[in-house]
Order: C-alpha cells, then structure tokens, then sequence
C-alpha cells in the first residue's frame, strides 16, 4: 500500500511538473508571433467588422456613432 | 474493515486530494485587486416621472449631452445636421443659437463627443479631428464664439471624452489600453499617464490591449471640490472612482460584470450588454445613467427598441451604491443640481427630447 501512495505522489508531480512546462512555454510565444499567425489564419476568410445603425457606440473601423457593431457579412447569429 | 481495504481507501482519498492540488493549481480565476468590489442592490429604490420641456425648435437628432451654468442651457446634438451645439436660455429653454458648424474647414468640426463649462467658457472635444476647442460667450451672451483650439499630441489615440482638471490641465480616457487615463496640457502635450484597466482579462490585457480599450470605453467626469474623477464604461456595468486628492481608487463591478467583447480584425466589438451613458460627480455623489440592454436584443430589434437607458444609479464619492431611481422615459445625458433636487436629462427618441425630474428626498 505504501508503494501505492508513493506511485500516486510521484505520478501527481510528474502531472503538475508537465502541466507547469506546457504553461510556461505558452509564456514564450511573444505577442508579436501571435498576432502574425492570426494575421496569416486571418488571410481570406477575415470577417469584416460592420456598424449598424446611429447610436452612441463609436464604430472602430469608420468612426462613426452606431447603434452597434457587428462581425461578418451575416447578421444571422444575432437573430 | 480489513487493513488492506482501509489502506485502499486512504490511497484512493489521497489520489482525490492530490487532484484537485492540481486542478486549483491551474483553474484560471476572475483575479481582481483588493480595491475593487462588487454590487447587486442598492439601498434604496425610487421611481422618478419626467416633466417634458417644450421646446419651440425642433433642432436635434440625437441629444446626447446637456449641461446648465448659471441662466444658459447647451445640449449637444451627436448627430447634428448642422451644428453639433445648441444654447439655449435657462430655465425657460428659449433658443438662443448653435454652435460647432458641422463641416471639413479648420474651423468647423468632424465630431463632438462632449463638451464642458470652465470659467464661464466652453470646451468641446472633436476626436476625429483629435482637437479641443474653447468658446466664449459674446457680449450679449446670446452666443458662443470660437476663441482657442488646442491640437492633441498624436500619441493621444482617439479622445472620446474629456473632464477638465484645472485650469491647464485636462483628463481624457487612454484608447491604447497602455494606461486608464491622460492627464494632457493646455498645448496639448501628454504629461502624466493615470493607473490601468482594471480588468481581470488577463489574456487581453497580454494579447489584445488596444480592442480591451476600446471595449472599456468609458464616459467620466471630475469635480474639482472634491477632487474625484469617476468613470463609468459604456458596456457592462463598471464604475470606477479615483479621488485625485488622496490618491485613492475604487473600483465597483455591478450584476453585469465587466465589458464583454470579442476580438475581430484586431477590434473590439461588443457582445454584452449596453452599460453606462453618462456620469456627473456632484459635491455630495455619483450620478450615472444606466441602460442594461443586450446588443443581442438591440440587433434582434433592430432600431425598434427604445435608445437610452430607465435607470439612474446614484453612488457615494467612495462608490457605494446609494440610491436606484426608475424612469418612465429613456434617457442618455444628463446635468443634475443637488440644491434644487432636479435631474435634466435628454431623450433621443423623442421630438420633445428634453426632460426634467424631481428625486427630492429618498
């Protein structure tokens, strides 16, 4: 039983240890590489931002005043 | 019980225990700083009828600010066909001029998010043009002239609002998301960056700071008196309270949680709800206009539904929810005057958009 309990210690830090590394790696990947690979993910499926509407929300892409912004060429989700 | 049975047992409880070590080792939890603190109530609720002004002008397509100093009245028109400002006499709301020729010359103007009275002049804040720009009134005070226009630093990112901190100094949001607020000069030049979005996105405040800004963008407003400067975001439901005189600040998170929004195309775009529209620190509180709908249904509605918001919050100069007054008109801006106990306030979805309530003693 003793042996049991030690496997199980053993395995849980081995867990934690791999969990640990996988995080901290995730810690390297600058923000610019990130922003590069959504760019190239992006490439011909962007979904255009769309303002709808005259309201009090400033719209990021024209900077108007719209009643609200949407994603994509589809109001679809919303309804 | 058998020894081994029971060995088993413990074996099994500690397997348990180590797993759940390791699962609250790596849960991501909301982590907020001991400042900030969250409400559901307030002490009291109270509902307010609007007495609706008559106005002999139809001149406004969206009134979305109004502010009172002394016999004058301005309401300012988001939308403004023409011109973006209007004066009026007060209390009697006779028309007296416009203001903020809507227009592509130097001096017209491409936008207006707010304006402020200083020293019996007027400030206006034209973000797409990036520039601040003061007006007198004429002698015989029946109309604002264009005197001074400061032109913001480019390291300025689109102003949307602005308080006035003293006589050389303004406060306006940071759009970049590096910092929560600008302290920027009479020339125009930033001088001081002010504390941090207080959000708990730990992942967009690492990967997609400038759509968090723009997600927690936030109307304020500065009462020299007292010295607090309070924000309130225009999605979700937080209020923050900077008090600039003991360097103390708070941060309140209502029912709604923190601005929700997802990143598209490197933009922020919002999916929450439609939080606070304006906000006024008196000598003694916190006013701040609510709405509480979801972009959801306003999509759903699709300009059917009502534009403004049924609720005005009322905090004390620490923060703490005080009061909740119901209205049965929606409204957007609005200029509170403790001594005569009187809200006016603006309704967008009306020909007659200008309101006034009574909320005398709770």
């Amino acid at each position: 039983m003793k042996k049991l309990s030690v496997f199980l210690f053993l395995l849980c830090i081995v867990a934690i240890g791999a969990i640990k590394k996988q995080s901290s790696h995730q810690d390297k990947v600058s923000s610019l590489l990130l922003y590069n690979i959504e760019a190239l993910a992006a490439g011909e499926t962007m979904r255009p931002v769309r303002c709808l509407g005259r309201g009090s929300i400033d719209c990021p892409a024209s900077h108007d005043k719209v009643d609200y912004v949407a994603e994509g060429y589809s109001l679809e989700k919303w309804r | 019980m058998l020894p081994k049975d029971t060995a088993l047992k413990s074996g099994v409880s500690f397997l348990f225990l180590c797993l759940l070590f390791l699962f609250s080792c790596n849960n991501s939890h909301k982590e907020y700083g001991k400042n900030v603190f969250s409400y559901s109530g307030f002490l009291q609720e109270k509902e307010l009828r609007g007495e609706v002004i008559e106005l002999d002008t139809a001149l406004f397509r969206y009134p979305f600010r109004i502010r009172i100093e002394g016999d004058k009245a301005v309401v300012m028109d988001l939308h403004g066909s023409e011109h973006y400002g209007h004066l009026f006499q007060y209390p009697s709301f006779r028309y007296l001029s416009s203001f903020g020729r809507r227009g592509d010359s130097p001096t017209e103007m491409l936008s207006m998010e707010n304006f402020r009275f200083h020293n019996h002049k007027v400030w206006t804040l034209d973000a797409n043009k990036s520039e601040l720009t003061r007006l007198d009134f004429s002698s015989s005070g029946d109309s604002l002239l264009r005197e001074e226009t400061v032109t913001l630093d480019e390291d300025i990112l689109r102003p949307l609002d602005f308080a006035i901190y003293n006589d050389t100094t303004f406060v306006i949001p940071d759009y970049s998301g590096e910092s929560r607020f600008l302290k920027v000069n009479c020339k125009g030049k930033l001088i001081e960056k002010i504390g941090a979005i207080p959000t708990a996105n730990e992942k967009a405040l690492q990967q997609a700071r400038p759509a968090l800004a723009q997600a927690w963008r936030s109307f304020l407003d500065y009462n020299p008196h007292n010295g607090v400067l309070a924000a309130v975001t225009q999605l979700g439901e937080v209020v923050e309270v900077y008090n600039l005189k003991d360097s103390t600040h708070v941060v309140r998170i209502g029912e709604h949680d923190e601005p929700e929004f997802k990143v598209s195309d490197g933009y922020g775009i919002p999916t929450g709800i439609m939080g606070f529209s304006d906000v006024q620190v008196t000598d003694s509180a916190i006013y701040a206009v609510f709405h509480g709908t979801s972009f959801k249904e306003i999509a759903r509605q699709s300009g059917k539904l009502p534009d403004g918001g049924k609720y005005i919050y009322v905090f004390s100069l620490k923060g703490e929810p005080l009061y909740k007054y119901v209205l049965d008109h929606y409204i957007y801006g609005i200029w509170v005057d403790e001594a005569t106990k009187t809200i006016m306030a603006t309704d967008v979805n009306s020909d007659q958009p200008i309101l006034k309530f009574c909320f005398g003693s709770v």
